[in-house]
């Protein structure tokens, strides 16, 4: 059976790759492409948005402008990480093609009502769009299937500060509303990232010898990612948490160990980002989203093989 | 040439005196009524719209619905004040206007987009769906003439000692408001208590006789009895038509420029509108503050629109 996706991106190096696998996997079918500011201005992520489905044979997918800034902060995008171009500064992208007319939270509202629980919905960037949807309609998110998160730090490591991950860091208010909103929420963070998805010099070599432009053009992107690896975040490699992501959407059973717990965003100055995750028995009502421990490392690894094969 | 203005109201007493005079004034086009929740919850002021409405025989002006929570903090409502229908004292039948199927962020944001940008927004409830509608489309702040909003104050709260109740049920959209380089004027509690609601009002508004002005004299009965009680008033302060007098004949309420910015992290003083009228801060001036009312004249104003609507 089909899967039906719809993507909401800042779509920038390791979103790219994202896409890529989704719009890869012949199980899915991908909707729509939502594009809201984050690791780069609005108009950067939807240029970037649109040359990689362009380059993935998946243009006709339809492509919605969002949110500009987050909710209530200033922008702060992560140009440091992705490089000026959100892909590396290699000169790779292109503009091709228009955004459709349609607003991104129309359609994220949209999708969800013309077919309740049919569709997944897969956040790779702040969460503006979903946030600012959820409040013209609270129970958007009971409407997709399940919502998966490239979000937060559970393990308290942060990439952005001490103790953030980019995607809540960047707007903690939106997160915080999508967070409390009912629904199936999944939750990968960075601790996923770091620890079961960083693209080593093995990895690397790998990659490079599938030879396809694909394979290039995940290496490529990735390159101003490698170089704030060495010298902020001290992996060794490059590390992709939206494809990690998009992995476990595309295969859930990629999940070894997960936990539902409620989770909170701090919104103070001191810890802005932080993920509050309450462990107390009291707090535990069967509600909550589920936080994802420990995957399938090879098994996603594999996967993104699989979709940098062809061309 | 009237002045177009969209009302975002939240009905409540002092709303529904707004929604006269904004139709009843030769010197007002209202080209709207969007709803949002604050003195009751949305569908409690959404109702009240509607009622006030069929009872002044306002029949072409759209009604929307708008956001039915503040951006990030959960509702707080006024009953003390409005009690628990939000609009408690006359005896209300079944509201016969419709209500749009659009909602008010929408609504908004495709009205001012399409106006000659001669459209001025007169928010008299919490800012949300106004801040919702500035992230949605950041582009109508060139395209809206000013923004002449009833909430905060120059001095004291009523919500707390140093917060209005429009501003403190939700700081972060009144935050972005007034941090958005557009005019604003505040209309706030150090003007709106000069246009208490006297005896000598209560007797014009009876005197004129028709079912609307005795519907205004029930209003005003119930107003009057709960500031009595929460805030020890003899007079109940009618706010939110002072901000409509303002753009019907501005003579009628004095401003000065002073720099505005909302306090949202304060222990104490959440909600607050530090006003510096004197450019202690040396922050430029990015609103207008409203100072003096000319009370007579004010409910002359008012007066006449009831008249009028009740013909």
């Amino acid at each position: 059976m089909t899967r039906h996706l719809v993507i909401d991106t800042d779509t920038a190096s390791d979103d790219a790759v994202a896409l890529l696998m989704a719009v890869a996997d012949p199980d899915v079918e991908v909707d729509a492409v939502t594009v809201v500011a984050g690791n780069v201005p609005l108009d950067l992520a939807v240029k970037n948005a649109l040359f990689t489905l362009g380059f993935c044979g998946a243009g006709d997918v339809p492509v919605h402008r969002g949110l500009e800034r987050p909710l209530v902060r200033p922008l702060g995008t992560a140009t440091a990480v992705h490089g000026e171009d959100g892909m590396g500064d290699t000169g790779l992208v292109r503009a091709i093609g228009e955004p459709v007319a349609e607003h991104a939270v129309d359609a994220l509202i949209r999708l969800a009502n013309e077919a309740p629980g049919q569709r997944d919905l897969v956040t790779l960037g702040p969460l503006t769009n979903v946030a600012v949807a959820l409040v013209r309609d609270r129970q958007l998110l009971t409407k997709y299937r399940r919502t998966f998160m490239m979000a937060g730090s559970p393990d308290g490591v942060g990439n952005v500060t001490a103790t953030a991950e980019f995607n809540v860091w960047a707007d903690p208010e939106a997160a915080s509303i999508v967070l409390s909103a009912p629904g199936e929420l999944t939750l990968v963070g960075w601790n996923i990232s770091r620890t079961q998805a960083v693209m080593g010099p093995a990895e690397q070599q790998r990659l490079m010898s599938l030879g396809t432009a694909r394979a290039n053009f995940v290496q490529e992107v990735n390159a101003r990612v490698a170089e704030y690896c060495r010298t902020v975040t001290g992996l060794d490699g490059y590390d992709l948490p939206d494809p990690v992501t998009m992995a476990i959407a595309l295969h859930p059973d990629l999940v070894v160990r997960s936990e539902k717990l409620p989770v909170g965003v701090a919104l103070g100055d001191e810890l802005r980002g932080q993920l509050i995750i309450d462990h107390r028995l009291p707090a535990q009502s069967g509600r909550g989203t589920e936080v994802v421990w420990e995957i399938n490392e090879q098994g996603w690894k594999e996967l993104l093989f699989a979709a940098c094969s062809g061309d | 040439m009237p002045r177009k203005i969209i009302l975002d109201c939240d009905p409540g007493h002092d709303d529904a005196m707004a929604i006269l005079l904004a139709q009843g004034s030769p010197d007002i086009d209202l080209v709207g009524i969007t709803t949002v929740a604050g003195n009751q919850t949305l569908d409690k002021t959404t109702l009240n719209a509607r009622r006030v409405c069929t009872v002044a025989g306002i029949t072409d002006v759209p009604i929307c619905a708008g956001c039915s929570a503040p951006l990030v903090r959960p509702l707080v409502t006024a009953a003390y004040i409005h009690g628990e229908s939000g609009l408690d004292g006359p005896r209300w039948g079944e509201p016969t206007v419709p209500l749009s199927d659009e909602h008010a962020v929408d609504f908004i944001v495709r009205t001012i987009m399409a106006s000659d940008g001669d459209i001025t927004l007169v928010p008299v409830g919490p800012l949300t769906n106004i801040a919702l509608a500035l992230r949605r489309e950041p582009r109508i702040v060139g395209k809206t003439r000013e923004v002449v909003l009833m909430g905060g104050s120059t001095g004291r709260g009523n919500h707390t000692p140093a917060a209005e109740f429009n501003i403190i049920v939700d700081p972060e959209a009144a935050a972005a408001v007034f941090s958005t380089s557009w005019p604003v004027t505040m209309v706030g509690l150090n003007l709106t208590h000069q246009a208490g609601a006297g005896p000598d009002v209560v007797e014009r508004m009876r005197a004129l006789g028709s079912p609307l002005a005795q519907t205004v004299v029930e209003l005003l009965t119930f107003f009057g009895s709960t500031y009595k009680v929460a805030e020890g008033r003899p007079h109940p302060p009618v706010h939110d038509p002072c901000a409509v007098a303002r753009v019907a004949k501005p003579d009628l309420v004095q401003v000065e420029d002073a720099f505005v910015v909302v306090e949202t992290k304060g222990e104490w003083t959440s909600g607050m509108t530090v006003t510096d009228l004197t450019g202690r801060l040396g922050k430029p001036f990015n609103a207008k503050v409203a100072t003096v009312l000319d009370r007579e004249g004010f409910w002359d104003e008012m007066v006449k629109a009831v008249a009028a609507l009740g013909q």
